[in-house]
């Protein structure tokens, strides 16, 4: 089974992690890059779960993580802080 | 106006989306709302949804923000406050001898007279010596084997040599002894009262399903003599002095009933659920089974055990009431596996009946298998410094933290999850790759989406929140 993702709607990255989070469902892989689109491919599918089922898992996970890249830029470098407020004074105390 | 804080997010079969915070509060919200939230139009939000987002530190306005993320960053601390203490448990393979050839035996055991697997006292002694140099407040010496019985003069050496070292330490020290308890005998009786040593045992369920693996080197039931040694270890040392471990096999899968039977009848007021590791034997026996049939016994049991406390029985999943203090409070819980960075050879170090160090159980295994890459050192060979800075625990260190670890950095459940190093590394060769398909993710995943989706059930958090002593 092969599935077209064009590039212009997705980042390369969004494409691998949605690769990443769905090989609980079938083996997952890159066939083709062109400047245009990846053609990814699957087979194997798990369990008795049919095929257009697995892509629209994969649809929905690469438009998640699409957000999750959105999100990120939205949370700017707040994580950062928060995670730096919250060791560093662990980290004072080891060093 | 509204800011974002980070927060991580996953799409739930009925339709919500659950997000959880860097500091682990969670929320679920219908998907209309959790599109209002990540496109940032908040006017579109119920009152009710703001507040609850505003009040768990998933938006701040922007007055608010530097004590939002004061806050959060407070809560992510005690989270991880295993982080600000050293090595606490430490356990020695007092031998390999055991008793039993069970099919599943992580260690592979030897021989009841296989002495050349023993633990001499003096190497001992000296792992006790370096034990003492942690600057942990805690210290708990566990003695595990093949059985820790058969090898009790090195086992009291150790406890001798501790307890001298700790006039002036003056730790908090607890000493446990793994066995099956078939070797307990009135000296050993004798010891563990004197020196408040605890028993941690094992039983797998009922006669038919504990015998079927759990196989004595002589012949007769395992079981049977279980039963009449744990009557007598309660008589002499308490009724709470011994705990049991449950190993499930394939053959637990259909009885978890019989089995959580089998631990009310005999007073346990509790069990934890342990899936089998594939290592040693278990590995050689091929007796691992898929993740999915791992999740539906755990799933029945801990319906089961609602039940039986719905009519009145008080009885404790422990590995359920781990995850879900995790979830409902913001305390640090110590659990090797479920620490990120990963808590082998942190929270716990493991030294082999060589004096060889490794930081998990798990790695030692390896070791027998033939791949010594996780040895830290000696305790004849190398300082403390030399162990507890040694590269392999560093690689450990660095490379088992879930906000880095691709799949897991995004994962919605990171924050009350944690990394089996020595899995990914058996899977796939690198202790940093997870692979979703892999055991542990498949597992862990199942068991936080139903926890999650149960969470909505009164009856079952009735029961379930009260083991988080919410």
């Amino acid at each position: 089974m092969r599935i077209s993702v064009s590039t212009n709607d997705y980042t390369q990255s969004a494409i691998l992690a949605a690769i990443k989070k769905q090989q609980v469902f079938a083996d997952w892989g890159i066939e083709e890059r062109s400047e245009q689109s990846t053609i990814i491919s699957f087979a194997k599918a798990r369990s008795s779960m049919a095929d257009e089922e697995c892509e629209r898992r994969f649809r929905q996970q690469l438009n998640d993580e699409l957000l999750r890249e959105k999100l990120e830029h939205d949370f700017g470098a707040i994580r950062d802080l928060l995670v730096s407020a919250a060791l560093s004074p662990i980290i004072g105390e080891r060093s | 106006m509204f800011r974002l804080l980070p927060f991580e997010f996953k799409r739930q079969s009925g339709g919500t989306v659950l997000a959880v915070n860097e500091c682990g509060d969670f929320i679920k919200l219908s998907a209309s709302d959790f599109s209002a939230l990540s496109e940032k139009h908040f006017e579109e939000l119920p009152s009710i949804i703001l507040h609850q987002l505003e009040s768990r530190h998933f938006i701040a306005d922007e007055e608010h923000l530097q004590t939002a993320v004061a806050l959060s960053a407070n809560k992510y601390r005690s989270r991880r406050e295993y982080l600000t203490v050293s090595t606490a448990l430490h356990m020695l393979v007092v031998t390999l001898r055991c008793n039993h050839k069970c099919e599943y035996c992580q260690v592979s055991s030897k021989e009841a007279d296989a002495y050349k697997y023993d633990m001499k006292p003096d190497v001992a002694e000296k792992i006790v010596d370096l034990i003492f140099q942690a600057s942990s407040p805690v210290i708990k010496i566990e003695f595990q084997g093949g059985d820790a019985l058969l090898n009790w003069p090195t086992v009291m050496a150790a406890v001798h040599r501790a307890e001298e070292l700790n006039k002036t330490a003056k730790k908090e020290l607890e000493f446990v002894a793994c066995t099956n308890l078939h070797a307990l005998n009135d000296e050993i009786l004798a010891d563990l009262a004197a020196h408040r040593i605890m028993l941690s045992t094992s039983l797998d369920g009922p006669c038919k399903i504990h015998d079927k693996h759990r196989i004595m080197r002589t012949d007769g039931s395992s079981h049977k003599i279980f039963c009449e040694k744990l009557a007598l270890a309660r008589k002499y040392l308490g009724h709470d002095k011994v705990n049991a471990l449950m190993t499930t096999t394939v053959d637990s899968i259909d009885n978890v009933e019989a089995i959580i039977d089998e631990y009310v009848s005999m007073g346990f007021e509790g069990i934890f659920f342990r899936s089998l590791n594939p290592y040693g034997d278990a590995h050689k026996n091929n007796l691992y089974y898929p993740p999915e049939q791992y999740f539906s016994m755990f799933k029945r049991g801990i319906e089961y055990i609602v039940r039986l406390n719905k009519q009145g029985t008080r009885f404790v999943e422990y590995y359920t009431a781990l995850l879900m203090r995790r979830i409902l409070t913001p305390f640090s819980t110590g659990f090797v596996d479920l620490q990120s960075p990963s808590g082998a050879g942190v929270s716990g170090v493991i030294y082999d009946y060589t004096g060889d160090v490794y930081p998990a159980d798990e790695a030692r295994m390896l070791a027998r298998m033939g791949d010594a890459r996780f040895k830290m050192g000696n305790v004849y060979t190398n300082t403390f410094k030399d162990i507890f800075l040694s590269d392999v625990l560093k690689e450990i260190l660095h490379k088992s933290c879930v906000e880095t670890i691709p799949g897991c950095a995004t994962c919605v459940y990171r924050t009350y999850c944690g990394v089996d190093v020595f899995r990914n590394y058996l899977e796939t060769g690198d202790i940093a790759n997870v692979r979703m398909d892999g055991f542990f993710c498949r597992k862990q995943t199942q068991i936080f989406d139903w926890l999650f989706e149960k969470m909505d059930d009164p009856d079952f958090m009735e029961v379930v929140g009260k083991w988080a002593e919410v």
